[in-house]
């Protein structure tokens, strides 16, 4: 990506990122000064979360147009602007929630009904700022899986990182790397597959489709995958099964998988049709 | 013409819950007065003294937090179980995170009451005003206090030590 000083998107992405870059450290330096052992590993870990999506770039390679440079912006997008934002915004609804409906309905609700809808138009609009920004790199819907993945996994590392040193701090036990530990587990290996990487891949498709197809019904295809995330997210979060139905950590976990797994199979069907329906790209020099 | 139309649109949804949605919510969710009131956090107790103030959705009753006003003072309470050290301890965990707050320096230590527990407290004085941290533990659970504002006269933390004596551990 050449910077380019007339370009509109170019310059919304730089002030946005730069802004919640400096939030971002803000809110987080200080937690990670005062329990430094815990900040090194909650970061060493989730940072891990990268590693599946650079080896599903290369397994995707030949098929893929959009330069390292694209994936690397969504990236970013979604671990400050996007993370910033649905802090604010969620904890927003969070108040204008419970001062509609009491605080009780609100915290249990809140989940559901606001954090889906921020994150996930935000995450959203960091793909479409990308695609702008790579317009004409864009070969197919491929491209877009892996950019909204790319782009929901910065936001997924940072999230995760938030709650490791949220816990650490919750726990008031020193600077121990236990809770990081038990988060990783929890939100990294039980619940990472399905969580913000793959929803974003989902909104990602849509909009590659949207780009590549230029129609009104590929618009409202796109606008409709963004919709169908909100929807799965909510899902997702909400209190649904979280008992297990009463039959212990066995339950807990058919749960927890009968949540996340459709969003797993909607990726796998939209990577095998993708593959199956567009050409190779046409090897060539990349950014 | 496309990237301006896409900058603005992607602009427009991030600044929507950025600032927008937030302003909203101060707009419309004016702090109460919750004065004389009893609230619960995870096992914890308190009665509010009078003209003290509140947002709703900064009670979280679930989580053991909440966010009062008293006079021009924010007083952030969180209670959690269980816990297995004592308030020195959970004071010093308390100021060890005060500490690394840019602009923020530890004072003297301070005697903080609950309603029949003892806790342990620092004060602090940070860029634009001042504040102090309770720490209480008993019966495995934790509460702490952190109270911060521009100017904490004494009549504000007369008012905040009242609201403290009425903390109650397993009253709920």
């Amino acid at each position: 990506m050449r910077p380019d000083p007339t370009s509109p998107a170019q310059w919304t992405a730089a002030l946005l990122i730069g802004a919640a870059a400096i939030l971002l450290l803000y809110n987080t330096l200080p937690v990670a000064l005062a329990y430094p052992r815990a900040g090194t590993a909650a970061l060493v870990l989730f940072a891990l979360f990268a590693v599946p999506f650079a080896v599903m770039r290369r397994r995707l390679a030949g098929h893929l147009a959009l330069p390292a440079a694209a994936l690397a912006l969504g990236l970013v997008w979604g671990a400050t602007v996007a993370v910033m934002t649905s802090l604010f915004g969620s904890r927003a609804l969070h108040g204008l929630l419970a001062t509609a409906h009491g605080p009780a309905w609100a915290e249990r609700w809140a989940p559901v009904l606001a954090a889906p809808l921020v994150e996930e138009v935000v995450k959203a609009a960091g793909v479409v700022l990308v695609v702008a920004i790579f317009w004409g790199r864009l070969h197919g819907v491929l491209d877009g899986i892996v950019l909204g993945a790319f782009c929901g996994a910065g936001f997924q590392i940072v999230e995760g990182y938030a709650f490791a040193m949220s816990s650490t701090v919750v726990n008031r036990a020193g600077d121990a790397v236990a809770p990081v530990v038990a988060v990783f587990l929890v939100r990294g290996v039980l619940a990472g597959l399905w969580s913000h990487a793959i929803f974003t891949a989902i909104a990602g498709a849509g909009i590659a489709y949207a780009a590549t197809r230029r129609t009104t019904r590929a618009a409202w295809v796109a606008a409709g995958s963004v919709a169908g995330v909100i929807v799965l997210h909510a899902v997702w979060n909400s209190p649904l099964l979280r008992d297990g139905l009463g039959l212990g950590s066995l339950g807990v976990l058919g749960g927890i998988m009968l949540k996340g797994l459709p969003a797993v199979l909607i990726v796998w069907w939209l990577v095998r049709w993708a593959r199956r329906t567009e050409a190779p790209v046409a090897v060539g020099p990349r950014a | 013409m496309r990237s301006l139309a896409v900058a603005a649109a992607v602009a427009a949804a991030v600044l929507l819950f950025a600032l927008a949605v937030p302003l909203l919510n101060k707009a419309v969710s004016p702090t109460v007065d919750v004065g004389g009131q009893r609230f619960t956090l995870a096992g914890v107790t308190v009665v509010l003294p009078e003209g003290t103030r509140m947002r709703p959705g900064q009670y979280r009753p679930e989580s053991g937090r909440a966010e009062f006003l008293v006079g021009d003072a924010e007083v952030d309470i969180a209670v959690a179980g269980p816990y297995g050290f004592d308030a020195e301890y959970l004071a010093g965990e308390m100021a060890r995170l005060l500490e690394a707050q840019p602009g923020v320096r530890l004072t003297e230590s301070r005697d903080c009451a609950a309603d029949g527990v003892d806790g342990a407290g620092r004060g602090f004085v940070t860029e634009t005003g001042a504040g102090f941290a309770c720490a209480f533990v008993h019966g495995g659970t934790r509460a702490e206090v952190t109270a911060r504002g521009a100017s904490l006269d004494a009549g504000t933390v007369d008012r905040i030590d009242e609201l403290l004596a009425r903390l109650a551990f397993g009253a709920a």
